[in-house]
This record gives C-alpha cells, sequence and structure tokens, in this order.
C-alpha cells in the first residue's frame, strides 16, 4: 500500500495539473461566450440597418415581406451564433480532451480528469499496482507542464467572431450617412397632384374606422352632407357585406399592412409628419349650429350646390414641416391671409372675408338655408315641387368653394396607409384651352311672365 | 503459476525496454515484418494469440520459431493436416506398464502443453480438430477424461493460414476466429528485404538469437509485464469509445443489434458486413490500446492507440457477406472505414 505522505503528493500534483485545465477551460469557454455574444450583435445590428433601409425603400406590403424575410434570417443567425457558442462551451473533461489533442499528450490529461475523481482515487488505492502506474501518469503529465499552457492550448483571448461584429458595424455605418439623408430628404411630389383635389362622392369608397386603427379619415361636414355621407357608408357597408368582400383574410392583410406602415413611420420618423388636410365639399350648408356641435370645423356656409363633388384642400398644421411625398401645402400671400382673417388657421371664403361674420346674419342665413333645405327647393335638380320651384334670384356670388372639412391623411403617392385602401384617382383640374368655357352654376333668374305658364304646365304634367 | 508482488512489478520504462529488446532478437532472424513482429509481441503481452495470415514462404514458421527462442519459453509446433485428431493436440490417455507390473491409464501430454504453440496451417485440420484448441487458448486448460489439466502461463497461441491452396481446407469457424486477440497478415518482402534475407539465410552462420530472460525467470518475468500492461489506465471515454467501434462495425439492420441514439452506422458496414464484431473485439482494441500506450512510455490509453490496434483487432471478427466478397471487400477495408468515420466524430 502506498504511503499518505506519497498519497498527498500525488494529490498536490494533481491539484496542480487542474489548476491549469481550469485556466484553458475559462479561456476557452471566454471564447465560447465572444462568439455567441459578437454573433447575436453583429446579426442584430445588420440585420437591423438592413430593417431601416428597406424602410425607406419600399412599400408596406414589400416591406412586410422583406422585414419576414430579414427577420428570419437574424433569427436563424443569431440561433446559429449562439448555438455555436454553446457547442464551444466546454466542461473539464473536454478542456482536458481539446488540450490534448493541441498539445499532443496523447489523452493524458483526459485520463487524468475522468480518473481524477475522488471516488475511482479511493478505488485506486485499493489496487496498489495501479495506483502506481497512477502516480507515474501525474508524474509524466506534470513534467509536460510547459506543453499544456493556457496560452500554448488557445492563444486567442478574442474570438475571430469579432471579425463578423465588426464587419456589421462598419455596415451600418456605411449606411448611416444614406439613412439620415433619407430621413431629411423630402420624397418626389407625384406630378399630377395639386394643392386641390376635387373628388366625386359617387366614387368614392367609404368604410367604417376601425376603432383599433389610427388609419381613415375623420370627416367633418354639414348636417346634410354628413347624412348623405352616412346614407353612403350604410350603402357600402350592406353592398361589402352582401358580396362578403370583406374576408377575414383581407381584414388580416389590412391589419398587417397597417402593421408595417406605423412601423415603417416609425422607423423612418415620418409620423409626427402627417399633413392636415382640409376637405372642401362643393355643398350647401345649412345647418351651421348643428355643424358646428357635431364637429369643429372650418365650415362656409355660403355655397350652395347640388353636386357632390368634394374638393381637397391641403393645409399644413401648426408648424410641421412638409412631407416629403405629400404636396406642398397652399400657399397664400401674406395679404390674402390677413384679406382672410384666420389668425387661428381657419380657411375663410372672400365673401366671409367681405362680410365679417355676424351672429344676426349668421342667423337669418341658417334659417334659410333650414327653410330652403327642409323643403328641398334650394337645390338644383332636386326641386320638383312647382309651388317652389321658382325662388326669388338668389344674389350669392357663386364660388367652387363649400364646406372645409380637416383630414388627418397622408401622400397616397408613397404612404403606407395608400396601400391599406383602395386608391382613388383624384379629380385634377386641368387648363382650359381657349374654346373651352369652365362649367358654372347658372345663375338664377327671373322668369318672363309670358313663359310661366307654359313652364309650370311642364313641372304639373 | 508465478506471484510477483508490487514491488517487482516492472516500470513502464522496463517494459518499453523489453518489448524493444526481444524485437530486435526477433529482427536478426526475420527481415522486415516490422508490424508484424510488434503485433505479435503485442499479442503476446497483452495474453492473446494470433492468427497469422500469409503466402508460403513468408517467414510465418520461423517467426514464431524465432519468438519461442527470444522469449526463451518452451515452444511446439503442430503441422495441422486433415488427419489431425485432437488427441493429437491435447495429448490422451495411454496404458503404461508401471515397475511393479501394474498397466495403468496415465496421461499423455500433446504438444499443447507447452508455452508457445505454433498451429502451421491450422485451417487444413477438421473443425473438431481445430476445436480442440477452444479450450487451451480460452481458458488456458485442457479436458481429457474429464479430467482438467492446467496449462503453464504463459500460454501463447500462433496459428497461420495459408490464404491460397484453398482446396481442402476448413475455414476456421467465427468462435475460433474470435479468440484470436489480433489477425496479423505477412506479406511478400519488398527488394531490399528480400536481399536481406537472401544474405542472412545462405551464408555459413546462421544468425543466432539471444534470449532476453535466463530459462527460469522468463515465465514470471512476461506474467509480471502482462500483469502491468493489464493496470494500465483507460479512461471511461476511450472504454466507450472503443465500445462505440465495435458497435459500428455491426449492420444497423441486423436482428442481433440493438439499435442507439449514438451509435455511428457507416455504409459501408450496413453493405457489406452480415455480423459485426463480438464484444471480445472490444476487449483486444483496450488491451492492445494498453500495450501501445506502455511502448509509448505512457500510463494511460489514448484514442490514438485504440484506432491504430482497430485493423488487427477487429478484422477477423467481421463476417462479410457475399456482396463484400463479389465486390473485393475485406475485412481491415471494412474497419478502416469505420475508423475513419469514429475519428471524423470526434469532437473539434
Amino acid at each position: 500500500m502506498a504511503s499518505s505522505n506519497q498519497v498527498r503528493k500525488t494529490e498536490e500534483k494533481l491539484g496542480l495539473i487542474f489548476g491549469r485545465i481550469r485556466s484553458i477551460r475559462t479561456r476557452l469557454n471566454s471564447l465560447a461566450w465572444q462568439r455567441g455574444v459578437f454573433g447575436l450583435l453583429g446579426w442584430s445590428i445588420a440585420i437591423g440597418a438592413l430593417i431601416v433601409l428597406a424602410a425607406f425603400y419600399f412599400q408596406p406590403l414589400t416591406f412586410l415581406i422583406v422585414l419576414f424575410v430579414l427577420s428570419f434570417i437574424a433569427i436563424a443567425g443569431i440561433l446559429e451564433s449562439l448555438r455555436a457558442g454553446w457547442r464551444m462551451h466546454v466542461n473539464r473533461a473536454a478542456a482536458a480532451s481539446i488540450a490534448d489533442r493541441r498539445a499532443d499528450l496523447k489523452g493524458r490529461l483526459e485520463t487524468i480528469v475522468e480518473i481524477g475523481q475522488r471516488h475511482k482515487i479511493v478505488k485506486l488505492r485499493q489496487a496498489p499496482e495501479r495506483l502506481l502506474l497512477w502516480s507515474y501518469l501525474i508524474e509524466d503529465t506534470l513534467s509536460r507542464e510547459e506543453e499544456y499552457a493556457p496560452a500554448r492550448i488557445e492563444a486567442r483571448r478574442i474570438s475571430r467572431s469579432l471579425y463578423g461584429f465588426l464587419g456589421a458595424v462598419a455596415f451600418a455605418l456605411a449606411i448611416a450617412p444614406l439613412i439620415i439623408r433619407l430621413h431629411s430628404k423630402p420624397l418626389p411630389i407625384p406630378a399630377n397632384q395639386d394643392d386641390e383635389v376635387t373628388l366625386d362622392l359617387n366614387d368614392l369608397h367609404l368604410r367604417a374606422a376601425d376603432p383599433d386603427s389610427d388609419d381613415g379619415v375623420e370627416v367633418h361636414a354639414d348636417a346634410q352632407t354628413m347624412r348623405r355621407l352616412e346614407d353612403k357608408l350604410a350603402a357600402e357597408t350592406a353592398a361589402g357585406s352582401g358580396k362578403g368582400s370583406d374576408t377575414p383574410m383581407d381584414r388580416m392583410m389590412s391589419h398587417a399592412k397597417g402593421l408595417a406602415g406605423r412601423l415603417q413611420d416609425k422607423l423612418t420618423g415620418r409620423t409626427q409628419q402627417h399633413q392636415r388636410l382640409t376637405l372642401k365639399l362643393a355643398e350647401n350648408s345649412q345647418d351651421m349650429n348643428s355643424l358646428e356641435k357635431r364637429a369643429p370645423l372650418k365650415l362656409n356656409p355660403h355655397r350652395k350646390g347640388e353636386d357632390a363633388d368634394a374638393h381637397f384642400e391641403h393645409e399644413k398644421t401648426g408648424n410641421e414641416s412638409p412631407l416629403p411625398n405629400t404636396p406642398p401645402p397652399k400657399t397664400r400671400d401674406p395679404e390674402q391671409a390677413r384679406s382672410e382673417g384666420g389668425g387661428d388657421g381657419d380657411i375663410s371664403t372672400p365673401e366671409q372675408r367681405a362680410n365679417p361674420p355676424d351672429n344676426s346674419s349668421d342667423k337669418s342665413a341658417d334659417q334659410e338655408n333650414s327653410e330652403s333645405s327642409s323643403n328641398g327647393g334650394s337645390s338644383h335638380g332636386v326641386g320638383a315641387d312647382p309651388d317652389t320651384l321658382f325662388g326669388a334670384a338668389s344674389d350669392a356670388k357663386l364660388t367652387s368653394q363649400g364646406f372645409e372639412i380637416s383630414i388627418d391623411a397622408r401622400s397616397e403617392a408613397k404612404g403606407p396607409k395608400a396601400a391599406g385602401h383602395a386608391y382613388l384617382p383624384p379629380k385634377v383640374r386641368t387648363p382650359l384651352n381657349s374654346s373651352q368655357h369652365p362649367d358654372e352654376p347658372i345663375a338664377r333668374a327671373s322668369v318672363p311672365e309670358d313663359d310661366r305658364a307654359a313652364i309650370k304646365k311642364v313641372f304639373e304634367r | 503459476m508465478s506471484e510477483v508482488s508490487a514491488l517487482e512489478m516492472p516500470t513502464v520504462g522496463d517494459f518499453a525496454r523489453v518489448f524493444r529488446h526481444i524485437q530486435s532478437e526477433i529482427h536478426k532472424v526475420i527481415v522486415g515484418h516490422e508490424q508484424a513482429v510488434e503485433e505479435l509481441l503485442m499479442a503476446l503481452f497483452a495474453g492473446g494469440h494470433v492468427l497469422i495470415e500469409g503466402v508460403p514462404g513468408t517467414g510465418k514458421t520461423t517467426l514464431v520459431k524465432t519468438l519461442g527462442l527470444a522469449l526463451n519459453l518452451s515452444f511446439n509446433r503442430i503441422q495441422f493436416t486433415v488427419d489431425l485428431m485432437p488427441a493429437d493436440i491435447t495429448g490422451t490417455r495411454v496404458i503404461l506398464t508401471g515397475e511393479d507390473g501394474r498397466r495403468d491409464f496415465q496421461f499423455q501430454r500433446g504438444p499443447v502443453f507447452c508455452n508457445i504453440l505454433l498451429g502451421d496451417e491450422i485451417n487444413r485440420a477438421t473443425p473438431k480438430t481445430q476445436s480442440a484448441l477452444l479450450e487451451a487458448m480460452a481458458e488456458l486448460q485442457v479436458t481429457v477424461a474429464a479430467k482438467t489439466y492446467p496449462l503453464e502461463p504463459p500460454f501463447f497461441v500462433m496459428a497461420t493460414l495459408n490464404p491460397i491452396e484453398m482446396e481442402g481446407t476448413y475455414p476456421l469457424p467465427e468462435a475460433q476466429l474470435d479468440r484470436f486477440l489480433f489477425k496479423v497478415k505477412l506479406n511478400y518482402p519488398d527488394e531490399d528485404q528480400l536481399i536481406r534475407i537472401i544474405s542472412t539465410t545462405t551464408g555459413p552462420e546462421e544468425a543466432g538469437v539471444e534470449p532476453a530472460f535466463p530459462r527460469e525467470e522468463a515465465s514470471m518475468r512476461i506474467e509480471s509485464l502482462k500483469k502491468l500492461v493489464r493496470n494500465v489506465i483507460a479512461a471511461p471515454a476511450i472504454e466507450q469509445y472503443a465500445a462505440r467501434m465495435v458497435r459500428a462495425t455491426q449492420p444497423a439492420n441486423s436482428k442481433f443489434v440493438a439499435d442507439s441514439p449514438r451509435a455511428v452506422h457507416e455504409e459501408t458496414v450496413n453493405r457489406y458486413v452480415m455480423f459485426g464484431s463480438s464484444p471480445r473485439g472490444a476487449q483486444a482494441l483496450i488491451l492492445g490500446g494498453k500495450v501501445r500506450a506502455l511502448l509509448d512510455g505512457r500510463a494511460n490509453v489514448a484514442r490514438e492507440d485504440i484506432e491504430a490496434i482497430a485493423p488487427s483487432a477487429l478484422s477477423h471478427r467481421i463476417m462479410l457477406n457475399y456482396a463484400a466478397h463479389s465486390d473485393g471487400i475485406d475485412g481491415a477495408h471494412v474497419v478502416e472505414r469505420v475508423v475513419r468515420s469514429l475519428h471524423s466524430a470526434r469532437p473539434a
């Protein structure tokens, strides 16, 4: 039986060898951690930069697809990096095995680690011949201490994955100026977009706004116009449900596009740059009070008309810079602005400017409008009642402006919300040539006495 | 049987020195065949037996005789023929008349009672005779007429096989092949070796072999060296590696093989192997690895030892199918593919 002194010396030497193996293991595991962390950061940075770049260049649907693809690549890359890092992680036996191979120690360290467990050493003590060889193995291995110094087993302290990480950072830095330039550069304005856009109500597709989504337009108008809009909305909803066109897939796609759009907004920083548009309807407003109760909007009650055309006038709100892909706000010269008296941003018609707001006149006008609205004879082409067919000739100056409805909207050419709804081309006013005359409402005139009876007969028939 | 105490136990250095000395003595007579000689001695110190396969005239018998001389151990040779009977190997009871005139059955020891036995062209004897060696090889004893006779250690069997002239031969059964630790191949010598053979064997003086041990110490010394081999440390990971290698020689679709998620399946094995190595193959790998470790001055077995010893330890334990014979695939080729697969499966 080996003496206790000899056993103690052997265990001391064993401790020295274990200390070396611990150092090797620490170094190897440090590299493993670096592999995982650098991989994680590198993939995150590179793919993140690509996503931000894609947010500037792609439409929401394309961006959504690109986002999915890039996210998948990023997740796969990150998982692979973490897996590689985890696989590089070694326990004591594995560290010894690696040291054996790299120092060509022919399994000495691995054997020592595996046999060096306390219960196995106790077994060894019961077999003196084997303990003799065990001591020999310890001595032999310790004599080769220099061969398995941690620096010789693993010279690197920094993982090679650092290069990948630095590459990703360099890539991100390289495209950073481009992103900054895109962030500040206005997008090209569509050539066919003007300050004023005329839309036909009959051509509009209306849809109730999703309360969970900030998509959609808030519309304000007079009572009659709102009623008509509501009727149209109800009709469209009924038609839509009847056709079953709004399937769950459509809704899901719409939500996805909305989500992608909002994400794009956040990435590109355009969320706060929405333009406030003023919708002007060529409609006669007769219930200003009720309109004002319903919506705090700019209203011009002077215009009377039956056409359902709506005129959009873009108006910038606050001091926000113009959105790159939206038409520039309608510029007014200071004198005109002064004459409009719209210090609070309200847009007033020239008639309003000529006749400053007067409560009494407003009331009378409201009353008149209300009456004419109630008997229905004030609208062109609507009055079929022979009794009210011929009213007094209106002195009101005809104008294309009626109501102004403010909406929050974005340019439909590039904005992500545009892809979420059916695109409706705006009616564009084109310049007239010399032989053309603009469409103008026919001025109401007094009917000659001789013709009255004949006209009345026609309508009575 | 010699008892060797711990104090008399040779060291790792002693083993390598004795081994190299015996090796050099053998090479005084045997030209070339370095690997064969080394594997022969490894099998001896690992406590196994060797099957030597070689064409006629390659020095099989000379090699074995020289080994016996170098070790200074008792040596017998049996020329296996078709009419050889088991009793011709083990011995038999004969009626002898004593001095008092009484006749009595006495056991007459056969040639198996020696330290080194050469079974020349073992495949020429019938299976019954071949099997006579089984008990002696595995258990170091002979049973005749219900009486068991122990063999004196060390007992080392070297059987030779002639791969040509196969007519009238009886291929060794798998059970007997499995009892040989290694199968060593002797090929024709190259030109330089042949010139040396001519010069050393046709001159007036024959090369003499100097025994490594005195006659009376030889058995004990060899037994102590064998004990040292057994004490070499094989880590559990190395034992696992040997076990995995043996399992890798077994075809995956064999009904005798239990599937394991960690098993390495080599396509060559599945295609050409009918039966893989038995557990004795794993024992041979570890024992051979231990001898190799000592020769390298180590007290532990390494994976490299297992890989180096695998062709000799496993190739004769693999039973190939007809497709292998048709495609000219032998056991050594299969083992080589298995070793390569396992080596590449090792962590970097």
